[in-house]
């Protein structure tokens, strides 16, 4: 089969390696009709992801058809499913209190021992995304092996376009939880940093929730009328001081909840974010977390804090003096998305969510590397690149 | 000056944690066959007495021992391990041992003159609603052997060792199966044995 695959930083090929199979009862096998690029595979692109190797299949967002299933699996050959990104047992004490991200038996034992070390704890194994998460292959592929088929994959009904519900993989419900977790109350004033789609589902999810005011900070001016779409006001940090504006448009209290949808890539010319740049590059450090230092710093006294941001490692010039003196809640995680699906698959289907505004660019996953480097080198204009598995390579302007 | 360790008060932490192991009796436990600190724990969710009577069978023991390829009981006291594949094999005994414990248990120590020093201790305890909790010790030093065996059965450290091993019990007891990112059959023979079947 045809994969796109990882040889290095900025350096993603489509080769032909060997089809999935059958390993374990519980798997299927899909073949993938539509993968997206998630705004985190630009960190595997960029070389900020430890533990990757030359070969590994990427890919975490993505659907297709079942057309292989283990005796353990619940699916059918034939069906439509849409994949999460985390792969969960269904089974742990984790998940059995539907926090699926926590999954203990998702990573390969072999797997566990550096986010042991990193984090305390493993957490799920994740698809194309590095071997501290298990080394599984990813999706932007023709075919992908799902392990633990008969939990995580949901079926779609016939007659809705994969565009309607691809972003159930990750982001859509990556920005839901992101503005439950932000436990927005009618009449509150939210304000998300970063307006990639994970930032743009959430504002929409904050919105839905009963945000009465919604404030979306980025620098990307397309971006940032994407967000005005969904009602949301805007802050383009190139034009304007974030906090100072924050504040002005608060009333000098401050965003009862914020959210930081940037993570450990975050964008800007401060003395910060330089100083993290310049670790970052010279592996004395590892995260740039100038959002959600910001985020903490505007935030009301005694208001919400929402991280569904990724970070990886470590961090300093971390707020927590304001983080206490202000009494801020914080709650984070990766997305238990398997909570979330048959609600925002059924949202989706009443026509209260829309998700394909997002898809900037449909290519054939031959193309995946230029659709790469498009997503990473022009951001304004490439909010989401959707690959299609099958199709011929095609020729492409600069 | 005096030395007064023995006098304080012990606190409740486990003895095989303990920074200082000259502080208590580590002899009286029975993960003490690895250093202070290696060993894991992890929890289970199934009935203690399934667990124990599953892993009082080492027939069994290969399920979540990757590295080992078989265990036969050669009488009531002890066993014949065998690791490696085809002309690249190795095997070793040891006793089983009965560790005075309250706690339902399993373990084993080397017999005189063997290429593989392997020792190690299992033990079971109820927890609830939770399950059980497992805690192990598992050692396998070089005595002498070579090649790949050595490398894929001395690659962990005693706690990494016992870590992998505890959590393979606890996928197959919790999901049925064991983890694995092996996109093919082949890959997957190749992760358990070291080679490939082509």
């Amino acid at each position: 089969m045809r994969a796109l695959t990882w040889h290095g930083r900025h350096d993603v090929r489509v080769d032909t390696v060997d089809d999935p199979e059958i390993v374990n009862a519980r798997d299927a096998i899909i073949r993938v009709t539509s993968t997206a690029i998630c705004g985190s595979d630009l960190h595997l692109y960029d070389g900020y992801i430890p533990t990757m190797q030359t070969g590994d299949i990427l890919g975490h967002e993505f659907m297709g058809e079942v057309v292989d299933v283990g005796p353990g699996s619940t699916l059918k050959i034939g069906q439509r499913v849409v994949v999460p990104f985390t792969i969960s047992c269904g089974a742990c004490y984790y998940c059995e209190r539907l926090q699926f991200s926590a999954c203990d038996n998702g990573l390969p034992a072999e797997d566990q021992e550096i986010a042991q070390t990193l984090y305390g704890q493993p957490m799920a194994g994740l698809f194309g995304y590095s071997h501290m998460t298990g080394g599984y292959a990813g999706g932007q592929a023709d075919l992908v092996r799902v392990p633990f088929s008969d939990i995580g994959p949901i079926v779609i009904p016939d007659g809705i376009d994969d565009d309607k519900v691809l972003f159930l993989s990750d982001i859509l419900p990556t920005g839901w939880m992101a503005a439950e977790n932000a436990d927005i109350r009618r009449g509150d004033i939210v304000a998300v940093w970063g307006c990639g789609p994970v930032g743009l589902f959430a504002i929409q999810s904050a919105v839905l929730m009963g945000a009465e005011r919604v404030i979306a900070i980025d620098h990307f001016p397309h971006r940032l009328e994407l967000a005005r779409r969904f009602g949301a006001e805007t802050i383009n940090f190139e034009e304007s001081m974030v906090y100072e504006s924050l504040m002005a448009m608060t009333g000098g209290i401050g965003p009862d909840a914020v959210i930081d949808a940037v993570g450990l890539e975050a964008h800007g010319f401060y003395v910060d974010n330089v100083i993290d740049q310049i670790k970052a590059s010279t592996y004395l450090g590892t995260d740039r977390t100038h959002a959600i230092r910001q985020a903490i710093y505007a935030c009301r006294k005694g208001g919400r804090v929402s991280m569904p941001a990724v970070y990886g490692g470590y961090t300093d010039k971390f707020p927590l003096g304001a983080f206490m003196e202000k009494g801020l809640t914080l709650r984070t995680g990766q997305t238990h998305v398997q909570r979330y699906l048959p609600a925002l698959l059924e949202a989706i289907m009443d026509g209260k969510i829309d998700t394909t505004f997002l898809i900037s660019h449909r290519l054939p996953l031959e193309n995946a590397p230029d659709g790469y480097k498009l997503f990473h080198d022009k951001q304004n204009e490439a909010t989401k690149v959707v690959l299609k598995p099958g199709l011929p390579h095609k020729e492409m302007t600069a | 000056m005096a030395d007064h360790s023995q006098d304080r008060p012990r606190d409740d932490a486990p003895l095989a944690t303990r920074r200082h192991p000259e502080g208590g009796n580590r002899d009286s436990d029975p993960l003490s066959i690895a250093k202070a600190g290696e060993f894991a724990v992890v929890t289970i969710k199934a009935p203690i007495d399934k667990i124990s009577a599953f892993c009082a069978d080492p027939a069994n023991w290969p399920v979540f021992m990757k590295d080992v390829r078989t265990i036969q009981r050669l009488n009531d006291d002890s066993l014949l391990w065998t690791a490696g594949e085809d002309d690249d094999t190795v095997e070793w005994r040891t006793d089983l041992t009965k560790r005075g414990h309250d706690r339902p248990s399993i373990g084993w120590i080397p017999t005189d003159d063997q290429p593989v020093d392997s020792r190690g201790h299992i033990e079971f305890q109820d927890a609830g609603p939770r399950g059980t909790f497992a805690t192990a010790a598992i050692v396998h030093r070089d005595a002498g052997i070579k090649g790949k065996l050595k490398q894929a059965l001395f690659l962990n450290d005693p706690l990494v060792q016992a870590r992998r091993d505890l959590r393979r019990l606890k996928q197959f007891f919790e999901t049925g199966e064991i983890a694995t990112a092996a996109r093919t059959r082949a890959q997957l023979h190749a992760e358990l044995h070291g080679t490939s079947k082509g």
